[in-house]
C-alpha cells in the first residue's frame, strides 16, 4: 500500500523557517492542507515532490526516501504548482502532449489521455487554441488536467481552485472525490469548503508547523461547545468584533445574529450551535478581535 | 500438518546449519545443488497455505503497475519536437548569414579581419540564441512544473545544451575550415578567433539568465544579443598584430577562462536547480 512519510521535516531561507519539523503519515485518501497564506504550505508541498530540498528531515515513500528514487517516484507524482507555468505559444493539446512525453507515456497513451482529460476539464473545444488566449479559470483546469496525465498515485494539488467560478469549484471537487480511491492526494488552500467536503482528513497548518490534524469528524468535535449563536443590538457588534473571533453576522428584524467561536459563552443570551470547519479554522488560526 | 512440521523439525536437527552444510559433508558445488534439490524435493508444502500465499502474490502482482523504462534517446525526440520553432528559425537565419558571409568575403578576397567582422558577431548571438532558449523555463515559470516530471528540468537542460551546442560548433568549425582554407591559415588559429567570442557570449548570457529575472524574456535575449554584438565588434577592432602567432596565447587564455567559467556557471546552476532554489523564483 502507498504510504507517504514525512519525518521532521524542515526548511529554511537564512534565518527565516518557511517549514519546521513536519512530520506526517499519509495512506490512501484526500489529505486537505489548510493555513493561512504564508504558513509554509507550498514549500512543504514543493518538498513532496522532490522540487525544493528540504533543510532538515525526509519525505519516504513506501519506505524509501524519494531523493533516491529519483525517476521512479516522478513517475507516480502528479503536480499543480500554485503558479501554473505554461508556454503561451503552445495550444492546449500540444501543452498536455509535450507533459505526456516528459511524463514518459507512450505518444498512443498521451494522445488518448490527453483527449480525456481536456474532456473531464471541459476544454476539448479549445483544445488548439493557443494558452494564451485563455481565461484564469481555463489556464486552472488546463492545470488540473496536466497534473492527472499520468494518473498519478500521488496528487499534489497547490491552490488548485484560485481563479475558479463556484460551477467549475464543485465540478472539481467532484473529480477530485472521483479520483480519491487508490492514491493519495493532498490538496493546499486556504478555502475551508473547498476540502470540506472532499477531504478524509484535514492538516491545518500554521507558521511552517502542523497544528492539528485529523478526520473532519474529530476536527469539528476539537471545537463543540465552543462555537456560540447570539442576537445582539446593532451598535454593539463592533465590540463583539473586537472582542471575539466571529465567523458570520447577519442583520435581522430583532437585531444582528452572531456566531461567534470561543472557549466561553460570549453572553448571557447565547446558545451553543453546530460547529463546521470554517470555525475550526477561525478557532485555530483567528486570534481574537481579528 | 503435524507431520509435515515433525519431519521439518527432524530435518533441522540432523542438517549442519549455513555454509557448513558443504564444508561439513565435503560436496563440491554441483554434489551440493544435488543434494539439496533431492531434499527440497522431499518437502511437500502445505496445500491450504500455498493456495492462500499464491493467491495474495497473484493480488499483488495484479495491482502493481508495470511501467517500462522510457529510453534516454526519448529526451532527444521530446527537445526536437517541442524546442520552438521561432528558436529554430533564428538559429537558421544566423547560420544562413554565416555561410553567405564567409562566401561573399572569399569572394572579394578579403583578409581575415574581413572574415570575422562579422563571424565574431554572428558566433556571439549564437551563443545568445542557445542560452537564452534555455531561460525560456524560468521566464514563463514552468520550471517547476518541469522539475517534477520524469524527464526532469536537469535532464532538459543537459540534452538542450548538447544539441544546441554541438550544432553550434559543427557550424562553427565549418565556417573556421573555410576560412582556413581562403586565408591560408592554420585553422586551430582561426577556430580560436571564432570560437572566444561563442563561448564569453555563452558566459555573459547564462549569468544574464539566471542572475537578472528581466534576462529570462526575449527582452532579455535582445539585450544580450546588443551587449554581446557589440563586444564581439569591438574585438574584430583590436590591433591587427594580436591576430599573429605571437599573441596565441591570449586567445587559448581566453578560451581556457571562458571555458572553465562556463563550466563553473552550469555547474552552479545545475545545483541550484538540483536544490530546488532557482525554481522558486517563479
Amino acid at each position: 500500500m502507498l504510504e507517504l512519510t514525512l519525518e521532521g521535516l524542515t526548511k529554511k531561507y537564512g534565518s527565516k523557517t518557511a517549514v519546521n519539523g513536519f512530520s506526517y503519515t499519509m495512506t490512501r485518501g484526500v489529505y486537505g492542507l489548510l493555513g493561512a497564506n504564508g504558513s509554509g504550505k507550498t514549500t512543504l508541498l514543493r518538498m513532496i515532490c522532490g522540487i525544493l530540498e528540504a533543510t532538515e528531515g525526509t519525505v519516504c515513500c513506501g519506505g524509501m526516501e524519494i531523493g533516491k528514487m529519483g525517476a521512479e517516484y516522478r513517475r507516480i507524482l502528479g503536480y499543480l504548482p500554485q503558479n501554473f507555468g505554461y508556454y503561451p505559444e503552445f495550444t492546449a493539446k500540444r501543452f498536455l502532449m509535450y507533459l505526456a512525453a516528459l511524463k514518459a507515456l507512450p505518444r498512443g497513451e498521451a494522445e488518448a489521455r490527453s483527449e480525456e482529460l481536456l474532456g473531464l476539464v471541459e476544454l476539448t473545444s479549445v483544445k488548439n487554441k493557443k494558452i494564451k488566449t485563455f481565461s484564469g479559470g481555463m489556464i486552472r483546469r488546463l492545470g488540473i488536467a496536466q497534473a492527472l496525465l499520468n494518473d498519478p498515485e500521488l496528487l499534489v494539488l497547490d491552490e488548485p481552485t484560485t481563479g475558479l467560478d463556484p460551477k467549475e469549484r464543485i465540478r472539481f471537487r467532484n473529480i477530485i472525490s472521483s479520483l480519491s480511491k487508490n492514491r493519495i492526494i493532498i490538496l493546499s488552500t486556504h478555502i475551508v469548503p473547498d476540502v470540506e467536503y472532499i477531504a478524509d482528513e484535514i492538516l491545518l497548518m500554521r507558521e511552517g508547523k502542523l497544528l492539528a490534524a485529523g478526520d473532519i469528524g474529530n476536527m469539528l468535535e476539537t471545537v463543540r461547545g465552543k462555537v456560540w449563536e447570539c442576537i445582539v443590538k446593532p451598535e454593539d457588534t463592533e465590540t463583539y468584533q473586537a472582542r471575539f473571533r466571529v465567523s458570520n453576522l447577519r442583520n435581522t428584524d430583532s437585531g444582528v445574529r452572531l456566531r461567534i467561536v470561543s472557549d466561553f459563552c460570549p453572553v448571557e443570551n447565547a446558545r451553543p450551535g453546530d460547529p463546521d470547519l470554517e470555525d475550526v479554522y477561525l478557532y485555530y488560526f483567528s486570534e481574537a478581535g481579528n | 500438518m503435524r507431520e509435515h512440521q515433525e519431519r521439518q523439525s527432524e530435518g533441522a536437527e540432523e542438517r549442519p546449519k549455513g555454509r557448513n552444510i558443504r564444508e561439513g559433508a565435503g560436496l563440491t558445488e554441483a554434489g551440493f545443488v544435488k543434494k539439496f534439490r533431492e531434499t527440497a524435493a522431499s518437502l511437500s508444502p502445505e496445500e491450504p497455505g500455498r493456495t492462500e500465499a499464491i493467491a495474495r502474490i497473484g493480488l499483488e502482482v495484479r495491482e502493481k503497475v508495470v511501467h517500462r523504462a522510457p529510453p534516454r534517446e526519448n529526451l532527444l525526440l521530446i527537445q526536437l519536437q517541442y524546442i520552438s520553432p521561432g528558436f529554430w528559425l533564428l538559429q537558421g537565419a544566423v547560420v544562413v548569414m554565416l555561410v553567405i558571409w564567409v562566401e561573399k568575403t572569399s569572394m572579394v578576397r578579403g583578409g581575415l579581419r574581413d572574415f570575422l567582422n562579422w563571424t565574431s558577431i554572428l558566433a556571439a548571438w549564437m551563443g545568445v540564441l542557445g542560452c537564452g532558449d534555455m531561460g525560456r523555463h524560468f521566464s514563463r515559470g514552468v520550471a517547476e512544473l518541469e522539475q517534477s516530471c520524469y524527464f526532469n528540468l536537469l535532464q532538459l537542460w543537459t540534452i538542450r545544451m548538447i544539441l544546441s551546442g554541438s550544432v553550434d560548433i559543427v557550424v562553427l568549425m565549418f565556417c573556421s575550415v573555410r576560412i582556413a582554407e581562403y586565408t591560408v591559415m592554420p585553422f586551430v588559429q582561426v577556430s580560436l578567433y571564432i570560437l572566444v567570442p561563442f563561448v564569453l557570449s555563452n558566459v555573459f548570457c547564462l549569468l544574464f539568465v539566471t542572475g537578472l529575472r528581466g534576462g529570462r524574456g526575449w527582452y532579455g535575449q535582445i539585450v544580450a544579443a546588443f551587449v554581446t554584438g557589440i563586444l564581439a565588434a569591438v574585438q574584430t577592432r583590436i590591433p591587427a598584430h594580436f591576430y599573429t602567432m605571437a599573441f596565441i596565447w591570449v586567445w587559448v587564455a581566453a578560451l581556457l577562462a571562458g571555458g572553465l567559467l562556463l563550466a563553473w556557471q552550469l555547474r552552479y546552476m545545475y545545483e541550484k536547480i538540483r536544490r530546488g532554489e532557482v525554481l522558486c523564483w517563479n
